[in-house]
């Protein structure tokens, strides 16, 4: 396993991209064909995708992308109008490249190729005449013949992984009376690889006297990412070498992106005068950072692509992209950190051999600070812009509308807010479950729309903002809304609402997230997928997050969901009860009051606040801590969900910043701790949640009412 | 562990549980703590001990006396907190467990250790991997996997719920995984 | 080579077409420099360059750092030769800042 190309993974890895960037603009296209740059943007993520099929091996790929970028580059040049059928079917072509890149390879070969072949069937009807057959039906190619054929660089491959190649020429100021040519040299380079040049250096200003219009100012630096040798790359510089100034230095072994390549080059500008070591000292620290940057996730796709030279595995599903996009200024920012790190340690360890503790607490201080940022920038390293998933979605209402046949505009906005990767990965399905909701049962039939004097196409809109340390994300439309009096007759068949209640429409809302309220043939969800709301409600919950439904019968409904921003960390006040230390979340926390205790002590009392009674619960009971009971205690009043709890401890000790260590497995039945943190000194706190909490000491409760006294009972 | 089984001897680390002396294989050993603070984690049973802060990582400690049945251990200078890598399915997991006292490293010849015996051991038979002898003692080698599977623990955490107040609260009962909601 | 002045939008364009290398080099200079004493709003319009070395590319940049000073970008008329966005493209022009916006749309592989 351990000798596969690890470029392998990451030419997989840019592909989902490419691919995910090519759905956006085909998708924009639909709604705006005029659009030329996206039509080019949709060429050229096209070409990256079957050149690096070739280059890697994904045959196939580069085969099927063959004439579907050729369609593509006749849209481009305006000889093919744009049109639905052919958006549709570039689509679909951009779900066929997706299906052969995650597929094992060397597996089921034949049907994947039959499947090629009938889409690019489809296409050949866009091919200028005669050239419709470049893409012979493959299954009469002998397979390892394509790869060769379709070698993109002017060079024989090289067995073993593409290298990453540092150029730079410093052309003689004479070159061109040799007869040569920094250009054309420059082009030669540029059929052997992908290339990336940045051209600095003094150039004469034009009306300067000492401006020589046949001289050769500047200094060329290249990075070169090709299979080729060494050798080939400097024979391009043959004739040049004596009077000019070459250096060719192998800088990575594997393959960097694109993206990649412009940001290392870019470390470069105003070095033109730099010694070749001096920037090569530069470049090295910048790969080794970016690498180290790319090691974790690389492994996670290698250990993906595993199968691809072992035994065939079951074909993997489309798995959400395992590696993340860092920004290259955080990135920046960590490694200087870093650096000063190293400074902090040698302040450190003199400080400690002159025992100055004077030197000592000092550096204690920068230490403090220094931790502060790193941990913030640690964790801006996981925050990406949701609009990855929002996109997404875009293409499954579309789909989704299509089949349904309804009209529907779908509109995302706020795709730019950061939000913990985490969380974006687990709030994709609740959130297709929603939007599948509204398309399905929300939005109306264009005739029945019309009828209610409304447009025959339908809104969604998806949107996301940051709101006091929140992420709020809203999914509205402008569909049929929801029928309060039907959902309350289903409560009350099922149970949820006593008959004669007189239920609020905010609890009527709330019904639809209980579990159990049933999820075929109502109001607002999915038939058929057995899918309840209360589902979605407990995902989001398990992010720390809020949902709340609203809508206005006959104008839309509108779902509005709060996350924080991180997982890794939690904001809350540390309290104990004897020995036992807790963290109590910010979120949930609305205040402290104190009790006297006098007499017995009962798990669930009550205790007036402003004016009302809330139920208070002893932790020192509900625990089962050891220790004499105090007579003073505090009371931490938290709200959830819109009722209000209080909890019983012995102390508050203080506000805290708490990185979350989830507790292990063995511990998972116990859903009311979210995890535990390590303090300063080292002792452990368990970090409560607070609305499974108080779940668990009702349900507690309500077994105990059962049996007995009905008088104590926590407000429902 | 199927190779050492063929091939000679096998390394053990000896401890003590009250008067019993039991050995673990030194391959699950991570490294051996001196006692210090548990942090308690309510509505456990009892002898989960609770949680210790190893580098950073809050790991579960289990009371081996009390899960055996041979009493509590107590905090002397010799108590020690042997910290075990386990295998929970495909993942590696760190467990505690708190014995009186940690002895030594030794030798045992594979052949030597005898599958235990049905009834009349100190421990549940399912524990034990097998009875080995070292000089004129008796050595109960502990199945590692299986003292700390999870499984174990939950079963034990319904049963033991030690609240007086209330009866044990039946776990909801899981309706579909909420992966499967989804798919 | 060849140079063609005339106005477009009230600003001097000045043409440039044919073999744009380095024997044509010091004319070439003459009429850029002839051209942005004229408006220092110069427009260019590479459209018919048939061939280009580095000369030209070094020009065309130098004039761009020229219009720069007075406070404008240098800014194009008709598309870019194919000739003249290869020899860019390779040799990193297109990627110069003062060029960017000069050689855009038109930068690009493939």
């Amino acid at each position: 396993m351990s000798d596969i190309d690890p470029s392998i993974g990451l030419y997989v890895e840019e592909t989902r991209e490419l691919l995910g960037e090519l759905e956006r603009g085909l998708l924009e296209l639909e709604s705006n064909p005029g659009d030329t740059e996206r039509v080019d943007a949709c060429f050229r993520a096209m070409h990256t995708i079957k050149g690096g099929g070739a280059m890697f091996g994904f045959d196939e790929i580069s085969r099927f992308t063959h004439d579907v970028e050729t369609v593509l580059d006749r849209v481009r040049s305006g000889e093919l109008p744009i049109t639905r059928e052919l958006l549709s079917l570039t689509l679909a072509a951009k779900d066929h490249i997706l299906v052969l890149l995650e597929a094992p390879r060397d597996t089921a070969v034949d049907e994947l190729r039959q499947a090629s072949d009938v889409l690019l069937a489809a296409f050949a009807a866009y091919l200028p005449n005669g050239t419709a057959g470049h893409a012979q039906p493959a299954l009469d190619q002998p397979a390892a013949g394509a790869a060769t054929d379709d070698n993109p660089y002017a060079c024989p491959a090289q067995s073993g992984p593409p290298g990453i190649y540092w150029v730079r020429l410093r052309p003689s100021a004479t070159m061109l009376h040799t007869g040569n040519d920094p250009v054309r040299l420059l082009a030669e380079l540029d059929t052997l690889g992908m290339v990336r040049v940045l051209r600095h250096g003094p150039l004469p200003a034009l009306d300067d006297s000492d401006y020589d219009p046949e001289a050769v100012y500047g200094v060329f630096d290249l990075l070169v990412c090709t299979p080729c040798s060494a050798e080939s790359l400097r024979d391009v510089f043959i004739f040049v070498e004596g009077d000019s100034e070459v250096s060719l230095t192998r800088i990575h072994t594997g393959l960097l992106r694109g993206s990649d390549l412009d940001e290392l080059l870019a470390t470069l500008v105003g070095q033109d005068e730099a010694t070749i070591d001096a920037a090569q000292q530069r470049l090295e620290a910048h790969v080794a950072a970016k690498v180290a940057a790319i090691d974790v996730a690389k492994k996670k796709v290698q250990a993906r692509t595993g199968p691809t030279e072992g035994e065939p595995a079951a074909r993997p599903q489309p798995t959400a992209a395992a590696t993340l996009r860092v920004d290259a200024g955080r990135l920046d920012s960590l490694v200087s950190m870093v650096g000063e790190l190293v400074i902090l340690q040698s302040r450190l360890r003199q400080a400690a051999k002159a025992k100055d503790i004077d030197a000592v607490a000092e550096v204690d201080e920068d230490l403090e600070r220094l931790t502060d940022t790193l941990r913030d920038v640690a964790l801006g390293l996981r925050m990406l812009p949701i609009g990855s998933v929002f996109s997404q979605f875009t293409r499954l209402t579309r789909d989704l509308s299509a089949s349904l046949g309804k009209e529907v505009e779908f509109v995302a906005v706020g795709g730019e807010t950061e939000l913990d990767k985490t969380v974006i990965d687990r709030m994709k399905d609740p959130l297709v479950h929603l939007l599948r909701n509204s398309l399905d049962h929300g939005l109306e039939p264009p005739q029945e729309r019309l009828a209610n004097g409304k447009p025959a196409c339908g809104r969604i809109t998806l949107s996301a903002m940051h709101s006091a340390g929140n992420v709020v994300i809203v999914i509205a439309d402008d569909g049929r809304g929801i029928d309060l009096s039907v959902v309350r007759r289903k409560a009350m068949e099922r149970g949820l609402i006593a008959p004669d209640a007189e239920p609020t429409e905010k609890e009527l809302f709330d019904c639809i997230f209980k579990p159990g309220f049933s999820t075929a043939a109502t109001v607002s969800d999915v038939s058929g997928r057995g899918v309840g709301m209360d589902v979605v409600k407990r995902n989001i919950e398990a992010l720390r997050g809020t949902v709340e439904l609203e809508s206005v019968l006959g104008q839309g409904a509108r779902v509005t969901i709060r996350l924080p921003l991180t997982l890794a960390i939690i904001d809350g006040f540390n309290v104990m009860v004897g020995g036992d230390s807790y963290i109590v979340p910010l979120a949930n926390l609305r205040g402290f009051q104190e009790r006297f205790v006098n007499e017995v002590v009962r798990t669930v009392e009550t205790l007036e606040r402003m004016g009302e009674l809330v139920p208070v619960v002893s932790l020192r009971r509900l625990f089962a801590v050891p220790g004499q009971q105090p007579v003073y205690e505090r009371v931490v009043i938290t709200e959830t969900e819109g009722e209000t709890v209080g909890f019983c401890v012995d102390r508050v000790i203080g506000r805290q910043q708490a990185v979350i260590k989830s507790l292990d497995d063995c511990y998972r039945h116990l859903k009311w701790i979210s995890g535990t943190t390590i303090n300063g000194d080292g002792s452990i706190s368990l970090i409560l949640d607070v609305p499974q909490l108080v779940r668990f000491v009702r349900s507690r409760e309500e077994t105990r009412l059962q049996a007995t006294d009905p008088s104590r009972t926590l407000v429902q | 562990m199927a190779q050492d089984a063929q091939f000679g001897s096998q390394r053990f680390l000896t401890l003590t549980l009250g008067e019993e002396l039991f050995a673990i294989d030194i391959f699950s050993v991570r490294e051996i703590l001196d006692y210090t603070d548990i942090t308690r984690i309510p509505q456990t049973p009892e002898y989960m001990r609770g949680v210790v802060n190893v580098r950073g990582n809050a790991v579960p400690v289990v009371d081996l006396r009390m899960k055996f049945g041979l009493g509590r251990v107590e905090r002397t200078l010799n108590t020690r907190i042997v910290i075990v890598e386990i295998k929970k399915d495909d993942t590696l997991s760190v467990m505690g467990a708190l014995a009186d006292s940690v002895k030594e490293v030794l030798e045992l010849e594979t052949d030597r250790i005898d599958p235990p015996p049905r009834m009349g051991a100190a421990v549940r038979a399912d524990f034990i991997r097998g009875i080995g002898k070292h000089g004129d003692r008796f050595l109960l080698v502990l199945d590692v996997d299986k003292v700390f599977s999870s499984d174990e623990i939950q079963d034990l955490s319904r049963l033991a719920d030690t609240d007086a107040e209330a009866k044990p609260v039946p776990q909801p009962a899981e309706t579909v995984s909420d992966e499967e909601f989804f798919r | 080579m060849e140079l063609t002045r005339f106005e477009d939008a009230g600003k001097l364009v000045l043409a440039i077409a044919g073999k744009c290398t380095v024997e044509h080099a010091a004319a070439l200079r003459e009429g850029l420099l002839a051209a942005v004493a004229t408006d220092p709003r110069l427009v260019l319009d590479i459209s018919g360059v048939e061939e280009a070395d580095i000369t030209f590319l070094q020009l065309v940049l130098s004039t761009a750092h020229t219009v720069a000073r007075s406070g404008g970008t240098l800014t194009r008329h008709g598309p870019v030769s194919q000739a003249a966005i290869s020899a860019a493209r390779v040799s990193g022009f297109t990627q110069t800042p003062q060029l960017t916006t000069f050689f855009s749309d038109e930068g690009r592989d493939g």
